[in-house]
């Protein structure tokens, strides 16, 4: 099978699993027992209206052929509008995605930059106390319970110590920079609006350090055994035994050869921090989809969630696939599983 | 492996790491890219003192069509952005005056109105205010689907089918509303205050109005009013901005940005009220305030909220409920002192009618306070010695006053199961909650209910009159004795009878509907000291326009 | 990557006996610092799941609107909350209900997953590919909104938390398990039961499986901390133990409007959280350390 075959299988089979996806979240939140018209035309509304709106929106045809409308509106590009705030639904992911994604990412900068020396240091030092100490410290973060962790980091960094900044993206005063991407900090990067830019980096810390603490731990966790499987391979004692610095060794084999499963590690934890969204973007009154999902579950905003589910499992299929890709780019054995 | 040769190398491998991992994540973003004018600039178009920033939840907002809102933050921001007809001066809803009108006629049986517009009135596009934005106003609300706020009028029998003969314009600065049916004067201009009669520009509107959507997919951001203060901004979850309507009829406010800051937690509220961060902060727990009650650098402005909390049991759902003496039995078992006392610290006050203290109609009688031995004894008379299980419904998050739900709820089945009720209790989302309510599926509920214009009709009619199909008639409770005594009140001026006829029906509640009326919540801003003139009510929202803010 | 196959697996094409291997692994444990204090945490909670109850000075469940919001010392060792019930009882109580909870759900979804991984990894071809690509629809779902929106359905309730929990989480041991039954199924000795003319679900059961239990256990003990999170992070957004109930992520919940003034509201129940996470985490990943075959023991 060639890379191309391969790819286009994985394709398939992603399309494949999509319509799992919308199938299963369809069927769910239709058996909830909530009028979604409740949130559109309010609790105060007479029976009637709510009843003629019901049969506005077409809840009250037969399930599968409101499947079947949905799928045909996925195939034209169309995610449905929202029930409770009457908007697209693609409009609305195009609006609080971006932020997810950019804290997500700001996170998974934290995860790696952390999770990495530690994970390097527990080998070296494999069952000594620095190994002991680093392990400690990653797997307090993937023990810690964000929820918590979020509210005592905003009253310890930013009303106690004044070190960090509140909830938010950007302060209040600071103009929002034009938006391009939507995610605060690439647009005020693209703009040169360098005031709103470094406020948003320093807004973007605490969530992100909340949030890829615990992936850090992950990541710590799959540097320590696979450069653990390197250092104890014939070719790295070999290197060092023909008198090259160690330094080098460490940096042009062992690393290089552990950092390979660490990237998959690195993007199906990418993949999967949108999870951890759900909870960190309330407190830090983040503008996210993982707040607009709670919302959505919550109302049972059903073409919200289906999109909502969509875009998730899109992004997740799809990192797993380029994660796949790689590997199998890497290694060649894989193509054949 | 022996780990120790690898010592004193890994600070420099480590850092290499680092840089590569950079320099990847920025390779992507072209840096340096840009304008050499940026860095902001707008935000620092007015000075602090002309600025405030208030911390509270505004990611309830759907929309701020003034005729559509029905949200909390949204119905606030039209309040400042436009004019109604008539309005409350700021802090008093006992008699409205003139807003957009100058005054106003009523013929004898209180069914045609005719209002005679203030002249020179200005939107914020220039535009003048006349008589026909006040008829496009009423086309909006009834001909606009799926909105949640049109029952305001459509309750006065004004329909999308009869909105152009009942609303007429004789003449630029004349307004004619025939109501095609009997309503209480006081309810109709207390209706009239709410914002959802916020009269639009219907020039600029008209011009954006897009498959006769009457503008309403514009005005779900943009604001076409003659209010004090128009949009700047509206991010969703984020915040909301207003600046001064240039063209304001009254005088210039000095505040000239407000902005809403939104921060669902109450405790980063409080945070950025501590830090500077945010001038006004609402919506906090006793506790919260508690805090910064001592301190000289805030305020704290509290006044009774116009809603209360009550206990709502279903009479068919329950059997032991559609006896008379069950009800009371609840109602005799519910520690009220303690609820306001403690679990509010005193943010709230005791509230046993139907009809809250500042509407026309409230009573400060106390009908019940703690007597388990006698809770008990109705129970028996009810037939249920032994008691019963029952399954309370509540909202999640925090009731109006601060205080989380759950324990108001605990203290509740704690009370009742001192009396044999034993109470299993479901928390879920208010939306899933009111489907429950609404379908008959509630056994007991604790619910709050909030005013939309200041009559008593708002309270007694939900509260007493099944034929609305509101809160008694969730609870399937026809009671036509109740039922008859409120639409004889909804009829009348504010007159002695009116008080009386409210005093009867506060009693029969206490004697025989199925509600236990908890406590009325106080509302709650804690602001800097730095703000003088700070005033609010429920209409109006807080006067931004009157705040002065200083060093 | 070396030549060697990413599963753990012994190294022979015989089965280590069983009993040999739990004393290798029981000493390497004893040794290692990591793994004791883990199993120690564990083992205290235990005993708190067990025992808690009895040790609690106050009801979990009673108001009681004299002592709210008592700082915590004197009568109330850990304080009150905003209706006065005693924190340090609603911990204790709580520890059987978090600890039970996690236990739960990964047992459910280590039995499911399991189950199906085995029934793919041994059948192969058509039911393998059903299966597997099922296992990888559930694997794409973002599993917390899931988990909610199956909670919603199934009305707020700690059990129905724990089921939605599950329903999310086994595709992971249906996907690790179907790996190992594919390694195991071409070696000698599953052969050699074939040859004697054993038939398949006996193969399965008696022989294979039993072999294939150390890495699912490894992740299960992995998972305990991170289910014990989801459920009470679940809770805490509302969809979980319903009040009074003393669950952790509830109590925190319940006391994050009160964290700047009486901050041991929500702070004791989230210090037992991380304790209890830490615990089987420690645990996890020296057990995982043990058998990675990575790891160059």
């Amino acid at each position: 099978m060639s890379l191309v075959t391969y790819i286009l299988r994985r394709l398939l089979l992603m399309v494949l699993v999509l319509f799992g996806v919308t199938l299963v979240t369809f069927t769910l939140t239709h058996v909830v027992p909530v009028n979604p018209v409740l949130a559109l035309v309010g609790d105060r509304a007479p029976q009637d209206v709510v009843d003629r709106v019901y049969h506005e929106l077409g809840l009250d045809k037969p399930l599968p052929v409101q499947y079947v409308l949905y799928v045909r509106g996925l195939l034209h590009g169309e995610l449905g509008v929202s029930i409770a705030d009457q908007r697209p639904v693609a409009e609305d992911l195009a609006r609080y995605l971006p932020a997810t994604i950019e804290l997500s990412t700001a996170a998974i900068l934290v995860a790696i930059l952390v999770g990495i020396p530690t994970g390097i240091v527990s080998a070296v030092y494999r069952n000594r106390w620095p190994d002991h100490l680093a392990r400690v410290f990653a797997l307090g973060g993937v023990s810690l319970p964000v929820f918590y962790t979020a509210l005592l980091g905003l009253a310890i960094f930013y009303v106690a110590l004044g070190w960090l900044p509140g909830p938010g993206q950007l302060s209040p005063y600071v103009t929002p920079p034009p938006r391009v991407t939507g995610m605060v900090v690439v647009d005020a990067l693209l703009t040169g609006r360098w005031k709103a830019f470094w406020d948003g980096l320093y807004h973007l810390i605490m969530p992100a350090t909340v949030l890829g603490w615990s992936s850090a731990g992950i990541i710590a966790r799959m540097v320590r055994s696979s450069l653990l499987e390197v250092l104890n391979t014939d070719y790295v004692r070999t290197a060092w035994a023909k008198g090259l610095s160690g330094r080098a060794v460490v940096l042009r084999h062992a690393l290089r050869n552990a950092l390979i499963p660490t990237v998959t590690v690195i993007g199906l934890t990418y993949g999967s921090l949108l999870q951890g969204a759900v909870l960190t973007e309330t407190i830090f009154a983040w503008p996210g989809v993982g707040r607009y999902a709670t919302l959505s579950v919550i109302s049972i905003d059903v073409p919200a969630v289906l999109g909502v589910t969509l875009v998730a499992a899109l992004i997740y299929s799809f990192v797993n696939l380029v994660v796949d890709i790689v590997y199998a780019y890497l290694d060649p054995r894989i193509r054949y599983r | 492996m022996n780990g120790q040769r690898w010592r004193g190398r890994l600070p420099v491998a480590g850092a290499l790491l680092a840089l590569m991992l950079l320099v990847a994540a920025c390779g992507g973003a072209p840096a340096g890219q840009g304008s050499e004018t940026g860095g902001g600039g707008a935000s620092e178009e007015y000075g602090p003192q002309e600025t405030i920033i208030e911390a509270g939840d505004i990611s309830d907002a759907v929309t701020l069509d003034p005729q559509v809102a029905f949200e909390f933050s949204s119905v606030s921001a039209d309040s400042l952005m436009y004019q109604r007809l008539v309005k409350f001066p700021l802090g008093d809803m006992t008699k409205p005056l003139g807003d957009a009108a100058e005054s106003w006629d009523v013929s004898e049986d209180g069914l045609h109105w005719t209002f005679h517009l203030k002249k020179g009135l200005k939107f914020s596009s220039g535009n003048e205010l006349t008589s026909a934005d006040v008829v496009y106003t009423f086309e909006r609300v009834v001909h606009i689907p799926k909105d949640p706020a049109s029952w305001l009028i459509t309750q006065m029998g004004i329909t999308a089918d009869n909105v152009d003969q009942l609303v007429t314009a004789p003449d630029p600065y004349t307004v004619k509303i025939d109501l095609p049916q009997p309503f209480s004067p006081g309810a109709f201009l207390s209706v009239l205050t709410n914002p959802v009669a916020g009269i639009v520009d219907s020039k600029t509107v008209k011009a954006h109005e897009t498959n006769g959507d009457y503008g309403s997919g514009w005005l779900f951001n943009h604001s076409a009013g003659s209010g004090p203060y128009m949009l700047k901004n509206w991010t969703k979850d984020v915040q909301m901005e207003f600046v001064p309507n240039p063209h304001y009829s009254g005088e210039a406010p000095t505040i000239k940005h407000v902005i809403w800051k939104n921060a669902p937690e109450t405790a980063t509220r409080l945070d950025m009220l501590k830090r500077g961060e945010a001038d006004i902060a609402d919506g906090l727990s006793a506790a919260q305030v508690e805090t910064v009650q001592n301190d000289p650098n805030f305020k704290v402005y509290k006044t009774p909220d116009e809603s209360m909390t009550y206990l709502g049991m279903d009479v068919k759902n329950v059997p032991c409920f559609a006896k008379a003496e069950c009800r009371q039995a609840v109602k005799w078992a519910i520690d009220y002192d303690g609820i306001v006392d403690k679990l509010l610290h005193g943010f709230g006050q005791p509230l046993q009618g139907v009809i809250p203290r500042g509407i026309f109609g409230y009573t400060d009688k106390k009908y019940f306070t703690q007597d388990l031995a006698k809770a008990k004894e109705l129970l028996a008379k009810a037939g249920y010695p032994n008691g019963f299980d029952v399954e309370m419904l509540v909202p999640n998050g925090t009731l109006v006053g601060g205080v989380p739900a759950s324990s108001v709820a605990n203290v509740i089945k704690s009370n009742l199961e001192k009396i044999g009720i034993r109470v299993t209790i479901r928390q879920m989302e208010a939306g899933q909650m009111y489907t429950e309510y609404r379908e008959h599926r509630a056994q007991l509920i604790l619910a709050n209910w909030g005013m939309d214009y200041p009559d008593p009709q708002d309270f007694a009619g939900p509260f007493g009159d099944y034929t609305q199909q509101s809160l008694i008639w969730r609870l399937q409770d026809e009671d036509q004795e109740l039922s008859q005594l409120v639409q004889q009140a909804a009829k009348l001026q504010n007159t002695p009878e009116r008080q009386r006829l409210y005093d009867q029906i506060n009693d029969l509640e206490a004697a025989q509907g199925p509600f236990a009326i908890i406590y009325q919540p106080d509302v709650v801003f804690v602001y800097s000291a730095k703000l003088q003139n700070f005033n609010y009510d429920h209409v109006n929202g807080v006067g931004y326009w009157q705040i002065v803010k200083g060093q | 990557m070396s030549g060697r196959p990413a599963t753990a697996a012994p190294g022979h094409e015989q089965p280590a006996p069983a009993s040999a291997e739990r004393r290798r692994v029981w000493r390497a444990l004893r040794g290692n610092a990591l793994a004791m204090t883990g199993l120690l945490i564990i083992a205290f909670f235990a005993f708190l799941a067990v025992f808690g109850p009895y040790l609690a000075p106050y009801s979990p469940t009673e108001p009681d609107l004299d002592h709210i919001l008592q700082p915590p010392g004197g009568a109330h060792l850990l304080g009150t909350d905003d209706t006065g019930m005693d924190i340090l009882s609603r911990v204790l109580f709580g520890a059987r209900i978090d600890f039970l909870s996690a236990l739960l759900i990964v047992a459910v979804s280590m039995a499911l997953g399991t189950a199906i991984g085995t029934v793919a990894g041994w059948l192969g071809g058509f039911w393998d590919d059903v299966l597997m690509r099922m296992t990888d629809m559930f694997l794409a779902f973002p599993s917390l909104i899931l988990a909610m929106a199956i909670a919603a359905v199934l009305k707020p309730s700690l059990t129905n938390a724990l089921l939605a929990i599950s329903v999310t989480y086994w595709p992971v041991y249906a996907r690790l398990a179907r790996g190992q039954i594919l390694s195991l199924k071409e070696r000698e000795f599953v052969e050699a039961a074939r040859a004697v003319g054993l038939g398949g679900a006996r193969i399965v059961l008696r022989h294979v499986l039993p072999n294939a239990f150390a890495p699912v256990l490894i992740q299960a003990t992995l998972d305990m901390g991170a289910v014990l999170l989801i459920a009470a992070g679940l809770s805490f957004i509302g969809f979980g133990a319903q009040p009074p109930t003393p669950e952790w992520g509830r109590m925190v919940s319940d006391g994050r409007s009160y964290l700047q003034t009486q901050w041991w509201i929500s702070t004791f129940p989230a210090i037992a959280i991380l304790l209890l996470a830490l615990g089987f985490n420690f645990l996890g990943d020296a057990l995982r350390d043990l058998f990675d075959p990575r790891s160059g023991r």
